[in-house]
C-alpha cells in the first residue's frame, strides 16, 4: 500500500470543529443577500448597481491591499462583506462614486493599512460609511432624497399597498396579543419592520436583518451579547427619557418605534458584532453593547444628522483594548 | 489537583465519532508473520535487547530487559526467530530498536488454558515484582511501566478507574468494560490491594445507558469482600470527561489520587493471576477512512497495516493516520508502524473529519478563550508568542497550558495555538 500522501508531520489535536474563518463571513454574506433582493424590489435596479459597485471596490481594493504584502486573501470573504455593508447603508439614488470611494477607503486605509484581516482597529465598513457621510452629506441622507419616493416615505412601487399591509398586521397581531398585554399597537410600526418604509438598500427591511441574524446567531458566527445589550441600553434610556422632547415627562418613550427602525440593525447586527473590533470575552460584549446603545442614544437624542448608532460603535471600538485589557486573567496566579 | 469545578465553560459533545457496538468479546486480531517488537514502546527509556539475530525466541520470553528507570521488560509476542534488530524512527521522532520476530514454531499460551495463581496469598513486593517482570505499564496518553508507580504511590488515597474513553473516537476502555468488567474488577482488587486505597470509584460515561447498572451487577457478582466500589457517571462533555479523568497527570505525580484505566487493569490482572506477560493490547481501530471500525486485541508488534486490513481496509485514502486518540494521539508515518503496549487506537481520517484549512488571521473571535479548561486567554499567548514577549506570556499563565488540544481544535482561522505553546513548552524545559 502506498503511503507517501500520509503526511508525515504535524502534531495533535489532528482534526478540527466544523467552523472556519472564511465559511463564517461567506454565511453572512448569503445570508444578508435576500436584503438585496428586497431592496432591488424595492428601489430598483440602481439599487443592484450600488451595491455591485461597492463590493466590486472593496475586492479590487482588498486584492491591492493583500497584494502588497505579498499573498491574496480574497477567499475569506471579509472583503465581500465589508463592500456589501457599506452598500447596504447607501440610498439607492447615490452617485456611483461614493460607494465606490468609501469601499476603497474602508478597505485600503482602514483595513490595509493596518495590515489586514484581524488587524484594524475599526470596523472597515462602518468606517467607509462614515467616511462616506462625512464627505457627501447630502447624498448620504436618504429622507426625501429620491425623487422615486412618495410624499409618505415609501418607495412608490409600495405605496399603493404598504399602509394597507401595515394596518391589516396591525389588526391581526392586536386580535392576537391585545388580550394578553391590554394595550393595542398603534398603525405604523410592523410595516416599518417588514421593510415597507423609505431608507437604505439594505436597510429597509428589519424583519430581513432580524432573520439573517437569528441564523447567524443560531450557529454561533455571531453573539447575541452584543445585539443584546446595545437593545437594552437603547431601549432603557429612551423610555426613560426620550419623551422628554414630546411630552415633557420621564417613562414615556417610545421604545418599540425607536427599536424597530431597521437601520439599527444592520448596524447592532452586522458591524457591531465584528469579532475583530468588539471584545473577546461574551461578559465584556455586554459593556461593548451597553456602551454602544447609551452613546447612540444621547447622540441620537441631541439631535445631529450623523448616523448615531454607527458613531456610537466607531467610539466603543476604541475601548474594545481597555476592555478586553482589563480583568486579564480569569484565574490570580502562575502555578495552579 | 485542580479544581474540578471550574471545569465547565465548554459545550462540546464530540461523542457522533464513536464505535457504538460492542461484541460480547473482543476479536483477536490475526497473528503477524512478522512482528515488530519496538524496544521502547511508551514515555520513557528503551530496553536492551538480550536476543540477537537468529535466536529462536518462545511465546511472552524475555528479549528486552530494563536498561534505566522509565524503562520495562519486553517479551516475545509470538513464538518464532529473530530476522533483524532494525533501527526505526518513532513517531514522537525519536529513534529506537526493533526486534523483528519471525512466527515459527509452536504457542506456549495461545489456544491453551491458563494457570491461575491465588494473588491474595501473595505479598506486596512480589506482586510488584511480578509487574515489573510481566513489562506492565499505564496504559494511556502518557504511559510509564506501572510497578514503580504503584511502589511510589502513598497508601490510603483514593482509586479512580477511568472506565470511560476520554477522546472521540476511542472506545477502548469501554469495550473492556462491557466485555472483560470481571477481570477488570479483579485488577482493581489487585491495585486496591497493594496501594491500600481508601476509596474506589469507577467512572463511567454517562452517556452510555445502562452502563452504571452493568457495572455495579458485575461487582455484585465479583463479591468483593470488604471493599465497596462506588460507580460514578461523568459527564460526557469533552473536557470535562478529559480532565476528570485525570487524564493530564504523569501517572503518579498527582498524589492525591490514582487513576487507572480499565485496560491496565486487566494488564495487571493477567500479569498477576496468570502470569502472563504484557502481549496484547487493545485497540479501537476506527476513523472515517475505515469501512469497519472496531476494537481488536493485537499482538505487540502487529503492523497496523494489519489491523486495518482486518477492519475492512481503507474506504478511501485517508488524510492522517493517527496513533491514539485524535487530541493527543501522535502521527504515525505509514502503516508498518507496530502496535505498542501504550498505542490504544489507530485512527484513518478523512478530509471531511480533518477539516484542515489554510491558516488565516486571528479575527480575535474568542471561542480558544471560552474553550479552554484550564482558562487561559489563547489568542493572546499567541500574540505574546509571536512577538517573543515571553515572559509577558508566562505571567498570563502558559505555563499552565495542559496541551489538551481544544483550542487548535476550535479555531475557525486554523491557527496551530497549541501546537505553538507545546513547541516552546518543550523547547523550554
Amino acid at each position: 500500500m502506498k503511503e507517501s500522501r500520509i503526511p508525515l508531520v504535524g502534531s495533535a489535536p489532528f482534526f478540527h470543529a466544523a467552523s472556519s474563518t472564511a465559511g463564517d463571513i461567506w454565511t453572512a454574506v448569503l445570508v444578508l443577500l435576500p436584503c438585496l433582493a428586497w431592496g432591488t424590489y424595492a428601489f430598483g435596479w440602481r439599487a443592484l448597481a450600488v451595491v455591485f459597485c461597492s463590493v466590486a471596490a472593496a475586492m479590487v481594493g482588498d486584492l491591492m491591499q493583500s497584494g502588497f504584502r505579498g499573498r491574496f486573501e480574497l477567499g475569506d470573504g471579509s472583503a465581500a462583506l465589508t463592500g456589501l455593508l457599506i452598500g447596504y447603508s447607501m440610498t439607492a439614488g447615490v452617485p456611483l462614486h461614493i460607494p465606490i470611494l468609501s469601499s476603497l477607503f474602508a478597505i485600503l486605509v482602514v483595513k490595509g493599512a493596518f495590515g489586514g484581516l484581524g488587524n484594524n482597529w475599526m470596523n472597515p465598513a462602518l468606517a467607509g460609511i462614515v467616511f462616506a457621510t462625512l464627505n457627501w452629506p447630502g447624498s448620504m441622507a436618504w429622507i426625501g432624497s429620491d425623487p422615486r419616493l412618495g410624499a409618505a416615505g415609501v418607495p412608490e412601487s409600495l405605496g399603493s399597498f404598504a399602509a394597507s399591509v401595515d394596518a391589516g398586521l396591525t389588526h391581526l397581531f392586536n386580535s392576537g396579543f391585545s388580550p394578553i398585554f391590554g394595550v393595542e399597537l398603534a398603525d405604523g410600526y410592523i410595516g416599518p419592520l417588514l421593510g415597507l418604509r423609505d431608507g437604505r438598500i439594505g436597510e429597509t427591511s428589519g424583519f430581513l436583518l432580524l432573520a439573517a441574524s437569528a441564523i447567524l446567531i443560531g450557529n454561533r458566527i455571531l453573539r447575541w451579547e452584543v445585539p443584546a445589550s446595545i437593545f437594552a441600553a437603547f431601549g432603557t434610556l429612551t423610555w426613560i427619557f426620550g419623551g422628554m422632547r414630546t411630552e415633557n415627562s420621564f417613562f414615556s418613550g417610545d421604545v418599540l418605534g425607536a427599536l424597530s427602525h431597521g437601520s439599527f440593525f444592520l448596524v447592532a447586527f452586522f458591524m457591531a458584532t465584528d469579532p475583530v473590533t468588539s471584545p473577546t470575552r461574551r461578559s465584556r460584549s455586554l459593556w461593548y453593547g451597553a456602551g454602544i446603545g447609551s452613546i447612540a442614544f444621547i447622540l441620537g437624542y441631541f439631535g445631529t444628522r450623523f448616523d448615531a448608532m454607527g458613531a456610537a460603535v466607531l467610539m466603543m471600538n476604541c475601548f474594545v483594548p481597555a476592555l478586553d485589557g482589563m480583568w486579564k486573567r480569569r484565574k490570580e496566579g502562575g502555578a495552579a | 489537583m485542580k479544581a474540578l469545578s471550574t471545569y465547565s465553560n465548554m459545550r462540546l459533545a464530540l461523542d457522533e465519532n464513536r464505535v457504538m457496538d460492542h461484541p460480547a468479546t473482543i476479536p483477536n486480531a490475526y497473528l503477524p508473520a512478522t512482528a515488530h517488537v519496538l524496544l521502547r514502546q511508551h514515555n520513557g527509556n528503551p530496553a536492551c535487547a538480550v536476543v540477537s539475530v537468529g535466536d529462536e525466541v518462545r511465546e511472552g520470553m524475555v528479549i528486552g530487559v530494563p536498561a534505566e528507570s522509565g524503562s520495562t521488560y519486553v517479551h516475545s509476542p509470538i513464538p518464532g526467530f529473530v530476522r533483524a534488530i532494525v533501527s526505526v524512527r518513532l513517531p514522537d521522532g525519536a529513534i529506537c530498536d526493533s526486534i523483528e520476530i519471525a512466527l515459527k514454531g509452536s504457542f506456549d499460551r495461545l489456544g491453551k488454558k491458563p494457570e491461575k495463581y491465588l494473588w491474595t496469598s501473595m505479598r506486596r513486593s512480589d506482586i510488584l515484582n511480578t509487574l515489573v517482570e510481566k513489562g506492565v505499564v499505564t496504559t494511556g496518553c502518557i504511559s510509564v511501566p506501572f510497578a514503580p508507580v504503584l511502589a511510589g504511590f502513598p497508601t490510603g488515597k483514593p482509586l479512580f478507574v477511568q472506565a470511560l474513553d476520554s477522546e472521540p473516537y476511542l472506545s477502548t476502555e469501554r469495550a473492556i468494560m462491557e466485555s472483560r468488567a470481571k477481570d477488570v474488577i479483579e485488577g482493581l482488587r489487585i491495585v486496591s490491594t497493594v496501594m491500600q486505597a481508601s476509596s474506589i470509584v469507577i467512572l463511567v460515561d454517562s452517556a452510555l445507558r445502562g452502563i452504571q447498572e452493568r457495572v455495579a451487577a458485575t461487582i455484585a457478582e465479583a463479591g468483593s469482600e470488604a471493599m465497596t466500589i462506588e460507580v460514578r457517571p461523568q459527564s460526557a462533555n469533552f473536557p470535562n470527561r478529559y480532565l476528570e479523568a485525570g487524564e493530564f497527570f504523569l501517572p503518579g505525580t498527582d498524589t492525591e489520587a490514582l487513576y487507572v484505566r480499565p485496560s491496565t487493569l486487566v494488564a495487571v490482572r493477567d500479569a498477576v493471576v496468570e502470569a502472563k506477560p504484557f502481549l496484547e493490547s487493545y485497540v479501537t481501530v476506527a476513523g472515517g477512512a475505515v469501512r469497519n471500525p472496531g476494537v481488536l486485541k493485537a499482538r505487540i508488534g502487529t503492523p497496523i497495516g494489519n489491523l486495518i486490513a482486518e477492519c475492512g481496509g481503507f474506504l478511501e485514502m485517508p488524510e492522517r493516520l493517527v496513533l491514539g486518540g485524535p487530541f493527543t494521539g501522535v502521527a504515525a508515518r505509514d502503516l508498518s508502524m507496530p502496535v505498542t503496549k501504550s498505542m490504544s487506537a489507530i485512527l484513518a481520517l478523512t478530509p471531511m473529519e480533518t477539516r484542515g484549512r489554510k491558516e488565516r488571521p486571528c479575527i480575535r473571535c474568542g471561542r480558544c478563550s471560552e474553550g479552554c479548561p484550564v482558562l487561559l486567554d489563547p489568542q493572546s499567548l499567541w500574540r505574546l508568542l509571536v512577538r517573543s514577549q515571553t515572559a509577558k506570556a508566562l505571567t498570563q499563565g502558559l505555563g499552565d497550558c495542559i496541551s489538551c488540544g481544544i483550542c487548535s481544535y476550535v479555531c475557525p482561522s486554523r491557527i496551530e495555538l497549541s501546537q505553538f505553546f507545546s513547541a516552546y513548552l518543550g523547547a523550554r524545559e
